[in-house]
C-alpha cells in the first residue's frame, strides 16, 4: 500500500532506449496515468547482460558498478522505485549479488538498490497493487509470452495476465517454451536459436488466432517478430506497457 | 566412446538436419515432460512435505552427504562388506576398468550381460570387454536397441530416445522376423525372448547403481523392465559400478529419493521395479549371485567435490528431468552433444569430467531459460553452473580474442556516458528500408538475419524524446 505518490526510477534498458523507443515511452505513461512521479537519469545504460551471460565477467562488474553508482546517487526515500519494462534486465540485476560477492562496498550498495527494482506489471500489480486499467481490450484476443527470465527469475506469471484480463482482453494459451532469443546465444547459436523460434512460431501460423502477440521483455519480442516478418505472417508484437496505455499508437483505429 | 564434444559446433548441425530423429526427440522428450509435471505437482495434494519441501529436503540430504564423502563411503563400504560384497575403489577410468576385467578374468567366463549404467558409457567399458574376447548384451530394452546399430545412448534414462519406432520395426523385422507395425509391447516381448537365453547362460552381470545407502552398505536399483533384476540375480557373479556421488546417508531416507526420482524421471509415482541388494546371496537364500562386487568410481567426482561452486552437480540423481525440459536438447538431441552425458546435465558436467577445453561449447548450448534448474529434484542451479563454465572458458582464453575485444569494449560503452552517446546515435546510420534493417554482410548481424528481420533504427532514442516531452510533462504532472 503506497500512502504517498511513488517516485519512480525509469530503467528503461539499452534495448529500449534504442529499439523500443514506443515501449519506453508507454512505460512512462502508464506509470504517470497510475499516479507515480516518474524520472529518468540520463546517465544509465545497460545492465551488462551480454557480458555477463557470455561469462565475460571482468566487463560485467565494470558495467555492474557503473549501474550501481547511479541508481545508488539517486535513490533518496523509501518511497523511490527503480522500474524496468524488461523482466530480463531487472533479473540482471539480481546477478550482481554473486557477481561482486568479493566486493564488500559494492554489496552494500546492492542491499540498498536492487531490492527497489521492479519489473514493470511486477510494480504495478504488487506493489501499486492496481485494479483499474485505462484501456478496453475487450475486443481483442492476446498471445502472451512468458519471458523465461521474467518468470524463473523474477516470479512474474500472473501479473502481466491480471492486468490483460483486468482490460478485458482474451488470453490464448500457445506454446510455453522459450523463444530462442538468450542473448547472444541468438547469434552464437543462431540455427538452434531458430529451431525454438520455429517452434514457436509453428503454433502460430497453423491454428493460433490472435490480435497481437505481447510479452514483458523485449528481447523475447525482438526474436518473435523478426522471426514473423521473415515469415512474412503479419501478427502484431507489441510491449505489454504499449497495450496498456491508452496513448499509445497500438490503440489507433 | 570418444567424445566429440569439441565439434559440437559443426556436429548439432548435423544433428538439425535429421528431421525423423529430431521428431522422434521432440516427441518422446515433451511426452515425459508434461508426466513429470503432472506427477510432480501432485506431489503438492498428496504429500504431506509437498513437492518443493521435499526438493529442499534431497538437496540438504546429498548436501550432508557432500560434505562428508569420505566418511560416508567408508561407512558404506564397511557395511556392504560385513554383507559379504567386495568393494574396490577406483580413481579414473582406465583404473574403473582394470578392476572389472580383473575380476572377470579370474573366472572362466564368456558371456556377460549388463544391465543399464551410464557409468560404463563414461569409463568405456564394453569395448574393453569385447577386445578382451567377452560377448557383451545391454539387457535394457533401449540399450539393447542401440547395440544392434552399435548406436551410443542420446539421452541418460531414455538412451534410444531418438530412435523412431519405425526403425526398431523395421530392425527387428530384419533380425528376428517381428512384424512390422508392431506395437512397442510386441517389440518388448520380441526382445525378451532373444535375450532370456543370455541372462541364463551369462557367468557375469554387470549393473549400476541408482543409490549407494551409506547404513546398510546396500546398493538401490531403480528400473521399469526387469532386466536389472535378472542381472543382479541369475548370474553367478554381480558387479555393480557407481559413481561415488551416489551415497545417501540411510535406508530411512530412501523414499524421499525414490519419490522424487521416478516422478521426475518418467512422470511415475514408482517405478515398477525397485531393488535393494545387501550383498551376495547368503547361504540359507536360493537365488542371487554367489559373488558380490561393488566399483565406486571417481573419475574426476572429486574435484567437482573439491570446487565449491560446481559441487551441486554431484547432488545430481540422473533423473534427466532437465534434459527432457530442456528446449534446446529437444531440438538437437543428445547426439550433438557428442559424449555420454546429454542436455543440461552433460553440459554442466562433461566440461568437468571431459575437461573444460574439450567441452566448452557445451555450457553455451543454452539460452539460459531455467527450464533445467526449475524442474531439478535436488535444486541443483544448472543455469548459473552454465555461466560459471562460461566464465572459465573465457578466463582460459578458450573464447578467443574477437569476443574478448568486443566484450571490453561493449563495457567501455556502458560506463562512459559520452561513449554512450554516441554509440547509440551512431547505430541509427545502418540503413534500413520499410522499416526493416537492410540484410548486411556484418558479424553478428549476419548470423541473426540469417532466419530474423531486424527493425530499422531510425528516429530518435528513449532519451531524446524525454528530454524533449516528457520530462517536462512530468514537471507538470507532478505539480
Amino acid at each position: 500500500m503506497q500512502l504517498s505518490t511513488p517516485r519512480v526510477h525509469l530503467f528503461v534498458t539499452c534495448v529500449a532506449d534504442r529499439l523500443g523507443v514506443q515501449a519506453a515511452e508507454s512505460t512512462v505513461n502508464l506509470l504517470r496515468l497510475y499516479g507515480c512521479d516518474v524520472q529518468f537519469s540520463e546517465l544509465q545504460s545497460c545492465c551488462g547482460q551480454p557480458a555477463y551471460n557470455a561469462g565475460h565477467h571482468d566487463a560485467a562488474k565494470q558495467v555492474a558498478r557503473y549501474w550501481l553508482a547511479t541508481y545508488d546517487k539517486i535513490l533518496t526515500s523509501p518511497n523511490d522505485f527503480i522500474v524496468t519494462p524488461s523482466g530480463s534486465c531487472g533479473a540482471m540485476l539480481h546477478h550482481y549479488k554473486d557477481l561482486l560477492a568479493d566486493e564488500p562496498a559494492q554489496l552494500d550498495i546492492y542491499n540498498r538498490v536492487v531490492p527497489k527494482v521492479r519489473e514493470l506489471t511486477q510494480f504495478l500489480v504488487d506493489d501499486l497493487l492496481v485494479t483499474k486499467t485505462f484501456v478496453d481490450l475487450s475486443e481483442l484476443t492476446i498471445a502472451y509470452h512468458d519471458s523465461c527470465h521474467a518468470m524463473r527469475n523474477m516470479g512474474i506469471f500472473d501479473q502481466p495476465r491480471t492486468l490483460l484480463r483486468g482490460a478485458g482482453a482474451t488470453l490464448v494459451d500457445w506454446d510455453s517454451s522459450c523463444c530462442g532469443f538468450g542473448g547472444l546465444f541468438s547469434v552464437k547459436l543462431p540455427q538452434i536459436s531458430t529451431a525454438m523460434l520455429d517452434r514457436k512460431l509453428d503454433s502460430v501460423t497453423t491454428g493460433l488466432t490472435a490480435d497481437f502477440l505481447t510479452s514483458t521483455d523485449l528481447g523475447c519480442l525482438l526474436q518473435l517478430d523478426g522471426g514473423l516478418q521473415r515469415r512474412k505472417n503479419h501478427l502484431r508484437t507489441v510491449h505489454i506497457a504499449e497495450l496498456l496505455d491508452p496513448a499509445s499508437l497500438v490503440h489507433a483505429k | 566412446m570418444t567424445p566429440t564434444s569439441k565439434g559440437f559446433k559443426t556436429i548439432h548441425q548435423d544433428e538439425l538436419t535429421k528431421a525423423d530423429k529430431r521428431g522422434a526427440v521432440l516427441r518422446g522428450t515433451t511426452t515425459v515432460d508434461s508426466r513429470r509435471k503432472i506427477a510432480c505437482a501432485e506431489l503438492d495434494k498428496d504429500d504431506p512435505i509437498g513437492y518443493q519441501a521435499l526438493r529442499t529436503l534431497a538437496a540438504s540430504l546429498k548436501d550432508n552427504v557432500l560434505a562428508e564423502l569420505p566418511n560416508f563411503l567408508e561407512q558404506f563400504a564397511n557395511n556392504a562388506e560385513a554383507a559379504g560384497a567386495h568393494v574396490h575403489f577406483a580413481a579414473d577410468a582406465f583404473d574403473a576398468r582394470s578392476t572389472i576385467q580383473d575380476i572377470i578374468r579370474a573366472k572362466s567366463a564368456k558371456l556377460i550381460v549388463k544391465s543399464k549404467s551410464m557409468v560404463s558409457e563414461e569409463i568405456d567399458l564394453n569395448a574393453a570387454l569385447e577386445l578382451d574376447g567377452y560377448r557383451v548384451i545391454e539387457t535394457d530394452l533401449g540399450e539393447f536397441i542401440l547395440q544392434l546399430e552399435d548406436e551410443h545412448p542420446s539421452h541418460i534414462v531414455l538412451p534410444a530416445v531418438h530412435k523412431p519406432k519405425v526403425e526398431v520395426e523395421r530392425m527387428f523385422n530384419k533380425l528376428y522376423a517381428s512384424p512390422m507395425g508392431a506395437s512397442a509391447d510386441d517389440l518388448a516381448q520380441t526382445a525378451r525372448r532373444v535375450i532370456r537365453q543370455d541372462f541364463l547362460d551369462a557367468e557375469i552381470g554387470i549393473s549400476g547403481g541408482n543409490f549407494l545407502v551409506a547404513d546398510t552398505g546396500s546398493i538401490v536399483i531403480v528400473e521399469n523392465e526387469g532386466n536389472a533384476r535378472l542381472t543382479t540375480s541369475i548370474p553367478k557373479c554381480h558387479i555393480a559400478i557407481v559413481g561415488i556421488e551416489k551415497v545417501i546417508p540411510s535406508i530411512d531416507d530412501l523414499p524421499v529419493f525414490l519419490n522424487l526420482l521416478s516422478r521426475s524421471a518418467t512422470g511415475q509415482r514408482s517405478t515398477v521395479f525397485v531393488s535393494t541388494i545387501t550383498g551376495p546371496k547368503t547361504e540359507d537364500e536360493p537365488d542371487g549371485p554367489e559373488e558380490m562386487h561393488i566399483v565406486l568410481v571417481d573419475n574426476r567426482r572429486s574435484t567437482i567435490l573439491a570446487d565449491e561452486k560446481l559441487r551441486p552437480i554431484l547432488r545430481c540423481i540422473r533423473c534427466a528431468a532437465c534434459v527432457n525440459t530442456c528446449p534446446v536438447y529437444q531440438q538437437i538431441g543428445g547426439h550433438a552433444y557428442g559424449w555420454v552425458y546429454t542436455g543440461p546435465i552433460g553440459a554442466i558436467l562433461d566440461p568437468v569430467l571431459l575437461g573444460l577445453e574439450n567441452a566448452y561449447h557445451l555450457p553455451y548450448a543454452s539460452s539460459l531459460c531455467g527450464a533445467c534448474t526449475e524442474v531439478c529434484p535436488v535444486k541443483i542451479p544448472i543455469d548459473d553452473i552454465l555461466v560459471e563454465h562460461r566464465r572459465r572458458a573465457v578466463d582460459a582464453s578458450l573464447t578467443g580474442p574477437l569476443e574478448a575485444m568486443a566484450m571490453s569494449s561493449f563495457a567501455t560503452v556502458m560506463v562512459n556516458h559520452n561513449l554512450y552517446e554516441a554509440a547509440t546515435r551512431l547505430a541509427a546510420v545502418m540503413p534500413s528500408s520499410n522499416g526493416r534493417m537492410t540484410r548486411l554482410p556484418l558479424p553478428v548481424i549476419t548470423d541473426w538475419q540469417s532466419s530474423r528481420d531486424l527493425p530499422a533504427i531510425k528516429g530518435p532514442r528513449f532519451r531524446d524524446i524525454w528530454k524533449q516531452r516528457l520530462a517536462a510533462a512530468g514537471a507538470n504532472h507532478g505539480a
